[in-house]
């Protein structure tokens, strides 16, 4: 029975530690939460909450939806590609565009999928009311990117990069946003309101296709051209409300237009393609860090983002002067990390 | 964005936090603003710290809160009324804190809070022992520190742990059993 005074000893530990841990006081929450939880609701925000799921089953269906989703993914992608690619293509009639829009991530565009499923839902914060464009200043911004799996092992994945313009559309003036992926090579180039930042016009060539896309105030019109068979050209278009939004593209140009601070929170509409349509990104200041990159040591705001199904508790560090994009580091699956790491920069900073 | 001005209203809303809880349950399903106010300040408090205790930071607990109270009039809908209902609000509000623990990215900012904490953050009023013992369950992993929080300080029997983690109710004991070992040995190793 030597076990017994261990025990006992243990369990006395333990009742120590509990009435302990019991008197210890968290911080109370802040004043102004009940304002915030009725300002939400008076703005028309709502969650669904789990109340009566099995969280652990509820978990395990989405996995296995997502286990189910990939691999139809992946057996109907290499379908295509083997039909493709296979002998004797040149005799057969080219694959449908349908087909050509699901193998290019991150697309399928909005309009060309298929109209919204649902109204888009209610933003987390309140809506920024005005972004300041004013404070938007020309450049280009080059990242590095790399992915770290189990937290150990980091692959580089190329570069990215994003040049911002003065330019003019149909005699207004207007930003040139070109985003540029290496060494795929893809291009993406948009123009968007020199205030607003709404997007007035994208283009998107990969290899073998031009998409195009145009916004006026209440619509989004799509094309997508195979550049082997033009006649084959797919014209499409959705409606948007006319409120404010930015596209996808442009989060990282809309951040330098934030009012950023201590505690700052605030959610924009962003023109998603895979949301397929509208969805509100929220954002919100959840501390203050120094970090170095291979561009120099920044003092950085660091945001917490999600909102779109594929954005969830990504981590943005904004340099706190000039409101660049320094990192972000987003987690796309358990195990794995996707980092953004400022290389260099042509800019001045703001004016 | 303008909130609802009714909530403004201090008298109505005493008067409506006087009211009996049925009654309380009632005005909020229907979105009774006043009754979800009162609610909050019936409850609030309570929820946050267990939010807190399970996620490790203020504006995490403070979002779980949030999202909570801005879905209940809604979710009460679905509350049966068999049970006490701070007892059901306390189990959907670690379901909503246990899922952002879930989302992820939450360690490395509890292990930054606990070390602003340690240099003099705003909980240094606390004595030192205190700290030392919130700094070791932060510490924790979350498998291990949920477990920890759920059945020794909020009190849940190792069948509600297990149902609220989705685990069986013997990996919650041996769990408790690995977080006392690894709390105690952090907890000596700080000595």
């Amino acid at each position: 029975m030597t076990w017994l005074p261990k025990l006992k000893k243990s369990e006395a530990w333990l009742h120590r530690f509990r009435a302990k841990a019991r008197a210890l006081e968290p911080p109370e929450p802040s004043t102004e939460l009940l304002e915030r939880i009725l300002a939400s609701r008076a703005a028309g925000a709502r969650v669904v909450l789990e109340t009566d799921d099995h969280p652990r089953n509820r978990s395990r269906s989405v996995r296995r939806l997502a286990a189910a989703a990939t691999v139809v993914l992946v057996v109907g992608a290499s379908a295509v590609l083997r039909w493709h690619q296979g002998p004797g293509n040149a005799a057969r009639q080219a694959p449908p565009l349908d087909d050509l829009t699901r193998l290019m991530f991150p697309w399928p565009s909005m309009a060309l999928a298929q109209q919204p499923d649902a109204p888009p839902s209610r933003p987390r914060y309140g809506s920024v009311p005005d972004l300041d464009g004013a404070r938007l200043h020309a450049g280009e911004w080059r990242y590095q990117v790399r992915v770290k799996t189990d937290g150990i092992l980091t692959s580089e994945r190329g570069r990215r990069a994003y040049a911002l313009a003065e330019a003019t559309f149909g005699g207004h003036p207007v930003w040139r946003i070109t985003t540029s992926w290496h060494p795929q090579g893809f291009v993406d180039s948009i123009l968007v309101d020199r205030a607003t930042l709404r997007p007035l016009r994208r283009v998107f060539q990969p290899a073998r296709v031009r998409f195009i896309q145009e916004h006026s105030t209440d619509s989004l019109r799509e094309w997508l051209v195979r550049r082997a068979a033009p006649q084959d050209t797919v014209r499409s278009a959705v409606a948007l409300p006319n409120a404010p939004l930015i596209d996808w593209l442009t989060t990282k140009v809309a951040l330098q237009a934030l009012p950023l601070a201590p505690s700052w929170r605030g959610s924009l509409y962003v023109v998603s393609t895979a949301a397929r349509g509208l969805a509100p990104l929220n954002l919100r200041v959840v501390g203050r860090e120094t970090i170095t990159v291979p561009a120099g040591t920044f003092d950085c705001w660091k945001i917490k983002a999600d909102g779109p199904d594929y954005v969830e508790n990504d981590l943005i560090w904004v340099s706190r002067h000039e409101h660049w994009v320094i990192k972000t580091r987003s987690r796309p699956a358990y195990d794995t990390e996707f980092e953004e790491l400022l290389v260099s920069h042509t800019s001045q900073g703001p004016r | 964005m303008s909130p609802d001005p009714a909530w403004r209203s201090k008298p109505v809303r005493r008067r409506t936090a006087s009211l009996p809880l049925a009654h309380l349950v009632a005005a909020a399903r229907s979105g009774s603003a006043d009754a979800l106010g009162a609610l909050y300040e019936r409850y609030g408090a309570g929820l946050y710290r267990l939010a807190y205790r399970l996620l490790g930071n203020r504006e995490d607990a403070e979002d779980v809160v949030h999202d909570l109270f801005v879905g209940l009039p809604e979710a009460l809908r679905r509350y049966e009324e068999r049970g006490a209902l701070e007892s059901w609000l306390k189990r959907v509000t670690a379901r909503v804190a246990l899922m952002r623990l879930r989302a992820g990215g939450r360690r490395r900012e509890v292990h930054l809070a606990v070390a602003r904490e340690l240099v003099g953050g705003d909980s240094s009023a606390a004595p030192p022992d205190s700290r030392l013992l919130q700094a070791a369950v932060d510490r924790l992993p979350e498998h291990l520190r949920s477990v920890l929080v759920l059945k020794e300080i909020e009190g849940y029997s190792h069948a509600e742990v297990s149902e609220l983690l989705g685990i069986s109710q013997g990996a919650s004991r041996i769990r408790l059993m690995r977080a006392v070992r690894r709390l105690r040995k952090s907890l000596e190793d700080a000595r």
